[in-house]
């Protein structure tokens, strides 16, 4: 039997689809067209363009992943088909690419509804231009500068800044780093926003309610109850876990702290922060 | 009575002041006499654009003082605070009124009375964008106490408004406030 020639073999790196997919230190993944006839495939890959002595791999399928890559170091990958003739001489067309980024930290990983704060991420792989995500879309990212290809460094804006603007979620969000060849890694709940219990003193109407909660606030969130995102009357300043309703979650915050003061200290509401005459 | 905003009752909370309290009564035999709980309304036949509190169920030495309103149209909630004497009373709970739920709505009560002792702070309403008229009197919540001694222990109304259903809901005017005594015997 003749060796087969590889046909149509159109490899690519593969982003990984699959977000649930974990990030494997050191692994690049790819794939290519079957080739007719093959019984197999070898993955050849290298750090040098050409040169592929840096390991191989044998598969029955038409994807591998190649593990235990060093980080930050371009590799060049080539396929050859193989049946019970042998091997085909040729390699198919050369891929090159950096392991798949990992992340391992946000410092820090927590921030409140309303903070600006300076977020130093960190792990490896990380290239010239990638693009951070944390999951949240009201949490902004700005200035994102890969200073090295394992330390990310932004200035992330924990929504709201200011009344009348939406809120981020709270809760822990996956955090995600991906390259431009759109190949990503990600860390689960790696970063989490806290609620802003300072934005519970919704009605500020007179002396005796500014920084103090009571029945008001809970009437102004009660009037907005059921409101969603996609409403016109939406009050961004009533959702306060940002879950995008004014619901009884909302509601809930404030019953929790009736008759409560603003303590600026402990940025909490305390009984002890009232005045003399509201204890 | 005073038409305005609000009327604040300034009596003093504690009993002893109020010329009550003294200690509950003994029979010859040494044991206490049980004690009757009832409240006295500073109004008892309050106009339109009131809130009141009036005496509703009694059993012994508890009380339901029923917080209501009268002739008062586009009732949204009501945010107040009641001041009570919590060395010679216990406040017990709430009872959901009839006002808020009108035409099926599902109000929200939320009422704190064990954090800071002696004061209850009060938000009720109802949810969504609907107000309802009150062209009688009727009820908002009940408010429990128990009397512990007999005397008489004056209730304080504080930061009380009535809304109405704007968004954000404003404070209807001129609704007059009326509070009362605890009196135990």
């Amino acid at each position: 039997m003749a060796k087969l020639p590889i046909r149509s073999l159109a490899m690519s790196l593969l982003c990984a689809a699959a977000a649930a997919a974990p990030a494997q230190a050191g692994s690049i993944v790819l794939s290519w067209d079957p080739s007719q006839g093959a019984a197999g495939y070898h993955v050849y890959y290298g750090t040098t363009p050409g040169d592929y002595s840096g390991g191989m791999i044998t598969t029955a399928l038409t994807s591998a992943t190649i593990t235990g890559l060093d980080d930050c170091t371009t590799y060049y990958v080539a396929v050859k088909a193989f049946n019970g003739a042998g091997e085909s001489p040729n390699f198919s067309n050369e891929l090159s690419g950096w392991s798949r980024p990992t992340v391992t930290s946000a410092s820090p990983s927590i921030a409140m509804q309303g903070d600006q704060v300076v977020i130093d991420v960190n792990g490896a792989n990380f290239q010239g231009g990638a693009v951070v995500n944390f999951g949240n879309p009201n949490v902004f990212l700005t200035s994102v500068q890969v200073l090295s290809c394992t330390h990310i460094q932004l200035l992330a804006t924990i929504e709201p800044t200011s009344r009348s603007i939406r809120p981020a979620e709270v809760g822990r969000f996956d955090l995600t780093v991906s390259n431009p060849d759109d190949v990503f890694g990600l860390k689960t709940q790696g970063f989490e926003v806290l609620i802003n219990p300072h934005r519970f003193d919704v009605n500020q109407s007179d002396a005796t309610t500014t920084n103090r909660i009571d029945g008001k606030d809970t009437i102004y969130v009660s009037r907005q109850f059921g409101q969603n995102e996609s409403s016109p009357n939406y009050d961004p300043d009533d959702d306060f876990d940002g879950d995008g309703w004014v619901d009884g979650n909302d509601v809930a915050f404030i019953a929790g702290n009736l008759g409560r003061c603003w303590s600026a200290a402990t940025r909490s509401w305390t009984l002890a922060a009232c005045p003399v005459g509201m204890q | 009575m005073k038409l305005g905003t609000v009327v604040l009752l300034m009596a003093l909370v504690t009993a002893p002041a109020c010329g009550g309290g003294g200690g509950g009564s003994t029979s010859p035999g040494g044991s206490p006499t049980p004690i009757a709980a009832t409240f006295t309304p500073d109004q008892a036949s309050p106009g339109p654009n009131t809130v009141a509190l009036a005496e509703g169920a009694k059993s012994n030495d508890v009380v339901t003082v029923n917080v209501t309103v009268t002739g008062t149209n586009d009732v949204f909630g009501a945010a107040f605070e009641v001041l009570y004497d919590d060395f010679h009373t216990t406040f017990l709970g709430y009872t959901p009124g009839t006002i808020v739920e009108q035409g099926g709505n599902s109000p929200t009560y939320n009422v704190d009375g064990s954090s800071n002792p002696g004061r209850i702070v009060i938000g009720i309403s109802r949810t969504g964008s609907t107000s309802t008229d009150v062209t009688t009197t009727k009820s908002l919540v009940g408010l429990q106490f128990r009397v512990k001694q007999a005397g008489v222990y004056q209730v304080v109304i504080q930061n009380a408004v009535v809304y109405d259903n704007q968004d954000p809901p404003q404070p209807i005017p001129t609704i007059a406030w009326f509070a009362g005594a605890v009196t135990g015997v």
